[in-house]
Parts: structure tokens; C-alpha cells; sequence
């Protein structure tokens, strides 16, 4: 990334969600590329970019189509690598065509010369480019197509298939590069092999000792759909594994009462989060620290990670929890360590990393899937030389026409409420909350950043208490009076228990990948009268919601008091 | 002072470090020269690892199985069989009556590891007989 | 010349390391946890702020126990046992490097949670906490550690570090810091005369000393 000739960020804020990442930015940026940041907010990079472009908040799709069809206007095109290593360029073409830069301006609020100027320096660049997108592309109705139009405009200029360039999508968590490629998704096996495939199912279920018939040929369904398909009737158990969806996952008001229709709902986790606390059975887990394995970083990097202290009280790892369940669900499923797990299960199962050993991840080692032998060095860079991984060997241009987001601002609730990620905690904060360093330097109830224009026409002053009502709930937080924070836009966290912005935020899923609407939904903002109430009301409901959920925990003590 | 490699579990960078062990708890950490990180760590990395020492902060860590008899129940703690059985019954009466795919299970995209996502989607697809397993990629 | 950290704001990536590398070191020495450096962020510009170590400290003046010292090397340090919480040195700073700290009662002798009497929005040198016994806390330049200061072995770009007391200007960077502060009105130092010094820059440092 160092070594790119230009840098374009797209609604993706490396200095609160990967500083190792910024730093990264900063050295490239030393060593003379150029950079673009694209995002409504003035993000921290867009300080030392050479290009900032404030697009208005959700309107990706026009810009990325209007940034094409400035690339090919102003013929900063490869029309050799489109021709030997892409297809469907025409038909691309007929959608792209529409957006020009001037016909879209009305939209995304972007000058047209801007544009011009931004394509240049993204197209131009020597020795290459990279595209880097994070939740801010994700996170919307229309974010596979967001993503399809940034991975043609990357083959287009070519610059893809060489070292230092292509697309880089970022990853939140910490292993959610991993649990994709290990098959946690509803229609791939390990190694993104799909279920659909007999053949591949076939496989599977010689290694797994069952009939090819027990393995189902259907892609199974999404976690953000869980809710809508309780109601349906669809789903009557959910086994929670790792996640505090009541936390994270949007609309979370109308999904606690959804989960307590069901006929069984298990947690397995380390700590007594909003999710446990609703469970039927809760499994104890280790957590991090206290068992071993490999994580893969978002650069499709295997790392191991060693444990460091024991167990504490009962709990066990989580294969050795769900291997014991299978037993007594009468499907044996045995293994003496994650060694065995990594090469049973995935080494043997996946041709693209039965090169990484757990000898070759030893200390700092690691090894970067696609890894098929045991003595290839990994591979940093996919699709060399425009060898794409397609049946025919080429990549596929697709486009699409731009939407509005799913709720719009209007009178009753003027701004757009847009979810990012507080530097110092991380997802639901049950990890990070119980850090003493990282819970003094930002603690609840949250943040809300808010433009110094849309705070003053409300009375609010800096670090003054609010409370920011949409359609769906009202919480109380902090306002951040920040002039980075573009006016009519308003940013919160979701760590926040107290200050919960998904009481907030509008559960409708995009059709193609059914991430949800995060980053788009209409608010407003209003300052809370009595300040001094308003602080000692926030203490309150953060106390109650600590002694509630230290309560339930509580009863595990008391068989212990018994006992004695 | 014991020292136990690790990567860190808090984003997709992938540094990595030392815990620095003293009596069974986790008392600093010290950065590695890994790929990615080069020897630096983030405020996370640097001072992410006393809950693993449960702090109490802001919630406890679960350290027995615990289940209530119905929802309006209170949760009370059991024995491991316990438990475990009961999950297993009722999966299977789920299994029974609705079919597989009224089950929905996750894996987990944090510090887990990749391994005990590799036997959860076993267990989803060889003992279930479902494809419903996610992660939350998209959150 | 005094010692003092310094930062490369084009580096700065507002990660917040510093801040939680600086209280976690004072944490463990058994000082207050507060972190002694803040980032600013406007639109354009980060910085961290943190104590400038004056050579004449109006904080060391102003302090009515004589909680605060100048040492030898060149920090300026306040006693956190000697100090009495009356912020004279808080308001005397013209750099708001010195705020105050306490620990909160919260979760001790029967009291739940804190009680806050006060918006947050309130200037920090006006707010006060019932039952908290609060100290002023600045910058030491982790003099109790005896070692290079926190903040700067945290950062990650290497924007912070630490300006050693031997460590001097070339003069043709003084000059060009002085022409450049003239020139944006932010210093009125009338014996600092832009065209003399570039013929005989040592003269002007020598002036510039005296005043």
C-alpha cells in the first residue's frame, strides 16, 4: 500500500477503525502519493489529501457512476486489458453513459471539474492506484452495487492485476476475513466453495462421515434477517454464537421482541451481554487470551494466536462446547486441539491454503491465501496480470442505476443519521468496556457529532446532553460540535449501551447481500432542557443497565453460595 | 514474567504482540514485529487486554452454563450436562417439527478464531442439515 | 533552551495512542490516570497540546504551596501530594496545559454512581465534583519513570517526540520561524527585525534572548 502512486478512500475512515492502517496512508502519502478521500464527512485523511470531495451522504452509486464515466470520457481507459480480461464492457457502458459528471452534481454535490480532476489523478497514477472502501460503502441499500461499479473502475484503468494496486475492501473485525473464508457464511464452505455444487458437497461429506443427502443444497439464510424471519415463522431456534446482535444489529428495540418468540435461543459467549441477558441457555466460553488459533487479517494474511492464561471457572473452548453438543445430537465429532481442527477441516478441504502450516505461522510467520503448497511463499497480490478467477478467466463489468436510500430526510426529521466507529472500542464494547484505560478515555452516553451550523440553530453547545429521536426510538448522548461533520448529517457510534444509536437506525437489508441500511436513516436533534438532570439521568440508565445485567450474572454465584 | 504471542482482536489490521503474563493475569502487552504492524501498536492493542481479566467494568464475564426452565423465568446456573442436553433436546424437537432450516446458528467473526467457526459450520451442515450460518460481516 | 514534546501535525493520525499510553503510565506510578496531553482537532489542523515547560512558568509562581518545581533538566513538575486544588496554576497557564483530576467517589463508601451537579459543558476549571479530593495534573515529561516520555514510544506515526534542552534551531529555521509568526500577526516582537537578520541572523537570536 506504501508503494501506490495514489490512494482513493472511499467512505472509509482508516484513523478510527484501523490506525495501523493510517499510518500506512501517512507513509505513502511521505513517500509522494497522491490522495483522494470521498466521503461526506471531513474525515481525518481528508486533512493531508491532496483531493477532498464532500459527496452527500448516501449517494455513492451516482458518484462512483459518474466517476466511470468521467475515466472513460476523458479516455483514461485500458482498452487493451478491457478487451483481453474484462467482459460486458458495452453493456456497462449503456448504464455508465447516463452519468455524467455535470448531470450529476444535483445529486452527489460534487463539481464536475473536481471530478475531472480526481479521475485524472486516480487513472494517471504511476506506478498505480488502489481503491480502499470500508462500512461506508457497505452499509447502504445499494452497496453491492457500489462495489461492482468500484471493481470495473479498476479494471477499466487497469489498475488491478499488479503489484500495489486493485480494490482493498476493509474489514471491521478482527476475523471477519476469517469466518468468511472457514465457511461461516449460508452459501459457501470453506474456501468460498459453494453449496450449490454437488460435487463440492459430495467432498464435504465424505470428509464429514455423512450421506451427501444430510448436506442441503439450498443457501441457508442471513443473520440480519433473523428477525422478519421469526416472524414469519421461519426460524424457531437461533444459536448465538460470539455476537450480541441486540447491540449491534439495527432496529434493536423491535428485535428483542422478535427473539422472545422463540422456542430457544442460546448465547455462547464470554460476557454477560444485552443478548445473553435475554437467552434460554447461556454456554461459557474462553475468550481471547485464553485459547489458540488462527485469525486472517483483511489482507487474506493467516496469523496464529497463542493463549495466555488458562481458562477461567467452567468455561470451554468453543469447538470443545460444540463439538460435545453434536455428540449428544447423536453426529460424533471429535478433535484433540485447534491444530488438528485447522488441518482436518480447512487445510485438507481447501487446495488454496494447504500451504499454511501452523509450523509456517510459528512466531511472526504467516502466510497469505492463495497458499497451495507447502512450500509457496502466499500470494500478496490477486488476479496478476488480469488472471481473474471467472469460469472464462475475466472479469465481470456491471452497473447500475442509482437509488434513493430507503428513509429520506423531511421536516419532522431533518438530518441523516449515519453510523461510524469511536477509536477506542470496538463492536458492542463487551470486550473494550471492560478496559479501564479504553472506558476512561470515552465512556457513555456516546457521542453525536453534530455541524457547528445544525448545532447552533438548535442551542446546543459542545458536550451538551441531547436526545436524537427517529421513527424507530430516542436516546439521550453527548454532542460533539464538530466542523468536520457536514451540515445536515449527524455521526454516532454504535458502541454506546446507554447512547444505543441502533434504537435508532432503520432495519431494511439490500436485496443482493442483505447488509444493513447503517448508514442512512432521517433523526433529529434536540437539546435537553435541564442539563444537570440530563447528566444525572444518563448516569442512572448506564447504572440500571450495569446492575441489570450484573444481577443476571449474578445467579451463577449463588449455586456457588449453596454449595458452600 | 511469561510472554504469549497473540494477535490482536479488536480489527482486520492483524498486529501483532506479546501478552505479558504475571500469575495468571494478563498485566501489559509488547508490540512483535509482525507484517503488518511493525512493531507498533494502537491505544486497542496497547491497552486491550485487562478484560480478559474480568474487570467488572461495565459487564461480568459468564464463567458457568446458566438456562432458565421458562422465559419468564430468572437465568440460574447448571451443570455442563445439563444444559448441554438441553440444548440438544430442543434442537432436535426444533429438527423434528420445523425441519433444519427453522435453526439458525452464527459464527463469529471476533476472537474466536477461525478454527471454531471451521466446526460450527461442520456442525450447522453435517449435524444440523442447514446452510443458516452467518457471521457478521455485515454489521 | 527548555525541554518539551513536540508534534509533527502532518503525521498526527488522531489515533488517541498518546493519550491512553500517558495515562497508563501514570496510572501505574500511582498518579492521577488523566491523561496529561489533548488532542486538538479543528478542521485542518491536529495537535496534541501538552505543557510547553516555560522557562519562566507562571504556574510556578502562582502556586501558593510551592507544589510545583522547576527541575534541573528543565520539566517543570507538580507534586500531586503537595498540591491543594486551588487551579491558580490552571488559570495562570496561557496554554491551558494544566487541568485537574480527582478520583471519583463513585463505587465507594455506599455511593452507587456519581451524582453529577453540573453540565458537562461547564469549563473545566469551574467544575467540581462533591466528596473529590482533586489535584492539578500537567505534563512531566514522565520524569518518575526515568525514561523517554510515554507518549512518544506509543505514537504510531512518530509525529510526537521529545525536544532535548541541548537540542538547538539551525538559525535559518529560527529565522524562518519568526518571519513566518510575524508574518501571520501572531507575535509583536519589535526588536525582531526580518531584513537585519538575514544579514546577521546570530545577532537577532542574541536580542531575542535578552528580551
Amino acid at each position: 500500500m506504501e508503494d501506490a502512486g495514489c490512494l482513493f478512500l472511499f467512505g472509509y475512515n482508516p484513523n478510527t477503525s484501523h490506525p495501523l492502517v493510517a499510518r500506512r496512508v501517512v507513509k505513502a502519502k511521505e513517500k509522494g502519493a497522491k490522495i483522494i478521500v470521498a466521503d461526506p464527512r471531513f474525515i481525518e485523511t481528508a486533512r493531508i489529501a491532496d483531493l477532498y470531495m464532500p459527496l452527500r451522504n448516501g449517494t455513492n452509486v451516482a458518484f462512483l457512476n459518474s466517476f466511470a464515466n468521467t475515466i472513460v470520457n476523458e479516455g483514461l481507459i485500458d482498452e487493451d486489458f478491457i478487451n483481453e480480461h474484462t467482459l460486458g464492457f458495452d453493456e456497462w457502458w449503456q448504464t455508465i453513459e447516463k452519468y455524467t459528471p455535470e448531470s450529476t452534481q444535483s445529486i452527489t454535490g460534487i463539481d464536475p471539474g473536481m471530478m475531472r480532476e480526481a479521475a485524472h489523478m486516480y487513472a494517471t497514477a504511476e506506478p498505480s492506484s488502489i481503491i480502499c472502501w470500508g462500512m461506508g460503502v457497505c452499509q447502504h441499500r445499494q452497496n453491492v452495487e457500489a462495489v461492482h461499479t468500484c471493481a470495473a473502475i479498476a479494471c477499466v484503468t487497469h489498475q488491478i492485476g499488479k503489484p500495489n494496486s486493485g480494490v482493498a475492501p476493509v474489514r471491521g473485525q478482527n476475523n471477519v476475513q476469517g469466518a468468511c473464508d472457514m465457511g461461516a457464511l449460508p452459501n459457501f464452505f470453506p474456501g468460498y466453495q459453494k453449496v450449490t455444487d454437488p460435487d463440492v458437497r459430495q467432498k464435504f461429506a465424505d470428509n464429514w462421515n455423512v450421506p451427501v443427502e444430510q448436506l442441503s443444497g439450498e443457501v441457508g439464510f442471513k443473520v440480519s434477517d433473523v428477525g422478519h424471519l421469526i416472524d414469519e415463522g421461519k426460524v424457531h431456534a437461533f444459536y448465538n454464537f460470539g455476537e450480541d446482535p441486540l447491540q449491534t444489529e439495527p432496529d434493536a428495540k423491535h428485535l428483542e421482541e422478535q427473539f422472545s418468540k422463540l422456542d430457544l435461543f442460546v448465547c455462547q459467549d464470554i460476557f454477560m451481554t444485552q443478548s445473553c441477558e435475554k437467552a434460554d441457555v447461556i454456554l461459557p466460553a474462553t475468550s481471547w487470551g485464553e485459547h489458540e488459533g488462527v485469525f486472517t487479517a483483511c489482507d487474506r494474511t493467516f496469523q496464529r494466536f497463542t493463549a495466555a492464561v488458562p481458562p477461567k471457572g467452567e468455561c470451554k473452548h468453543d469447538w470443545q462446547i460444540i463439538c460435545e453438543l453434536a455428540q449428544r445430537m447423536g453426529y460424533d465429532m471429535h478433535y484433540e486441539n485447534t491444530q488438528e481442527i485447522w488441518d482436518k477441516e480447512c487445510r485438507e478441504m481447501w487446495s488454496g491454503a494447504y500451504g499454511a502450516t501452523y509450523e509456517k505461522m510459528e512466531g511472526v510467520g504467516h502466510a497469505q491465501w492463495p497458499c497451495p503448497t507447502l512450500d509457496h511463499p502466499g500470494t500478496p497480490d490477486l488476479f496478476l496480470n488480469g488472471a481473474f478467477t471467472t469460469p472464462e478467466g475475466k472479469a465481470h463489468l456491471i452497473a447500475h442505476d442509482y437509488e434513493d436510500p430507503s428513509e429520506m430526510p423531511d421536516d419532522e426529521y431533518p438530518l441523516v443519521l449515519c453510523t461510524v466507529r469511536e477509536v477506542g472500542h470496538y463492536s458492542c464494547r463487551s470486550m473494550t468496556g471492560n478496559c479501564d484505560q479504553l472506558s476512561n478515555l470515552a465512556e457513555e452516553p456516546g457521542f453525536v457529532h453534530i455541524n457547528p451550523d445544525d448545532a447552533l440553530k438548535r442551542g446546543i453547545n459542545n458536550d451538551d446532553l441531547v436526545w436524537v429521536y427517529s421513527r424507530r426510538g430516542k436516546i439521550i448522548t453527548r454532542a460533539f460540535v464538530d466542523d468536520r461533520a457536514n451540515e445536515g448529517a449527524v455521526y454516532m457510534t454504535y458502541q454506546w449501551w446507554v447512547g444505543k444509536c441502533n434504537d435508532l437506525t432503520i432495519h431494511r437489508v439490500d436485496s443482493r447481500s442483505h447488509t444493513p441500511e447503517d448508514k442512512f436513516c432521517a433523526v433529529d436533534v434536540e437539546l435537553v432542557d435541564d442539563q444537570t438532570w440530563a447528566e444525572q439521568h444518563a448516569e442512572e440508565l448506564y447504572m440500571r443497565l450495569k446492575q441489570r445485567l450484573a444481577d443476571e450474572a449474578g445467579a451463577q454465584y449463588e449455586y456457588e453460595m449453596d454449595l458452600a | 514474567m511469561e510472554k504469549h504471542m497473540v494477535v490482536c482482536p479488536y480489527c482486520g489490521t492483524g498486529c501483532k504482540f506479546n501478552l505479558l503474563v504475571e500469575n495468571d493475569l494478563v498485566v501489559g502487552a509488547e508490540p512483535l514485529n509482525g507484517l503488518t504492524n511493525e512493531g507498533f501498536l494502537c491505544l486497542k492493542g496497547w491497552f486491550g487486554y485487562d478484560f480478559i481479566n474480568d474487570t467488572r467494568i461495565l459487564t461480568p464475564r459468564i464463567l458457568h452454563p446458566m438456562m432458565r426452565e421458562s422465559k419468564d423465568k430468572p437465568l440460574k446456573r447448571v451443570t455442563w450436562d445439563e444444559a448441554l442436553d438441553f440444548v440438544a433436546k430442543k434442537l432436535l424437537e426444533v429438527k423434528e417439527k420445523y425441519g433444519p432450516d427453522a435453526i439458525m446458528t452464527t459464527g463469529s467473526s471476533r476472537g474466536t478464531g477461525n478454527e471454531s467457526n471451521l466446526v460450527m459450520q461442520r456442525f450447522a451442515r453435517a449435524c444440523i442439515g442447514t446452510n443458516n450460518i452467518d457471521n457478521c460481516a455485515r454489521t | 533552551m527548555n525541554r518539551f514534546i513536540a508534534i509533527q501535525p502532518s503525521r498526527c493520525v488522531a489515533c488517541g495512542t498518546c493519550r491512553a499510553a500517558c495515562s497508563e503510565g501514570h496510572k501505574r506510578a500511582g498518579l492521577q490516570k488523566e491523561p496529561r496531553l489533548a488532542l486538538y482537532e479543528s478542521r485542518d489542523v491536529v495537535a496534541s497540546l501538552t505543557c510547553h515547560h516555560c522557562e519562566g512558568a507562571p504556574c510556578l509562581l502562582a502556586c501558593p504551596v510551592n507544589a510545583i518545581r522547576h527541575d534541573p533538566d528543565g520539566c517543570v513538575r507538580i507534586d500531586e501530594a503537595h498540591c491543594i486544588g486551588c487551579k491558580l496554576c490552571a488559570v495562570s497557564c496561557p496554554f491551558g496545559a494544566i487541568h485537574m483530576a480527582g478520583t471519583p467517589v463513585a463505587g465507594v463508601a455506599g455511593v452507587e454512581y456519581s451524582t453529577p451537579t453540573f453540565p458537562a459543558s461547564l469549563d473545566p476549571i469551574l467544575q467540581w465534583e462533591v466528596g473529590v479530593y482533586s489535584a492539578a495534573v500537567k505534563c512531566d515529561l514522565c520524569a518518575y519513570d526515568n525514561c523517554q516520555p510515554h507518549c512518544v514510544r506509543a505514537c504510531i506515526t512518530e509525529a510526537l517526540r521529545l525536544v532535548e534542552a541541548d537540542e538547538e534551531l539551525s538559525d535559518d529555521e529560527t529565522y524562518e520561524k519568526r518571519s513566518r509568526a510575524l508574518e501571520a500577526g501572531l507575535v509583536m516582537l519589535e526588536d525582531f527585525d526580518p531584513e537585519g537578520s538575514e544579514d546577521n541572523p546570530e545577532e537577532n537570536q542574541e536580542g531575542g534572548d535578552e528580551a
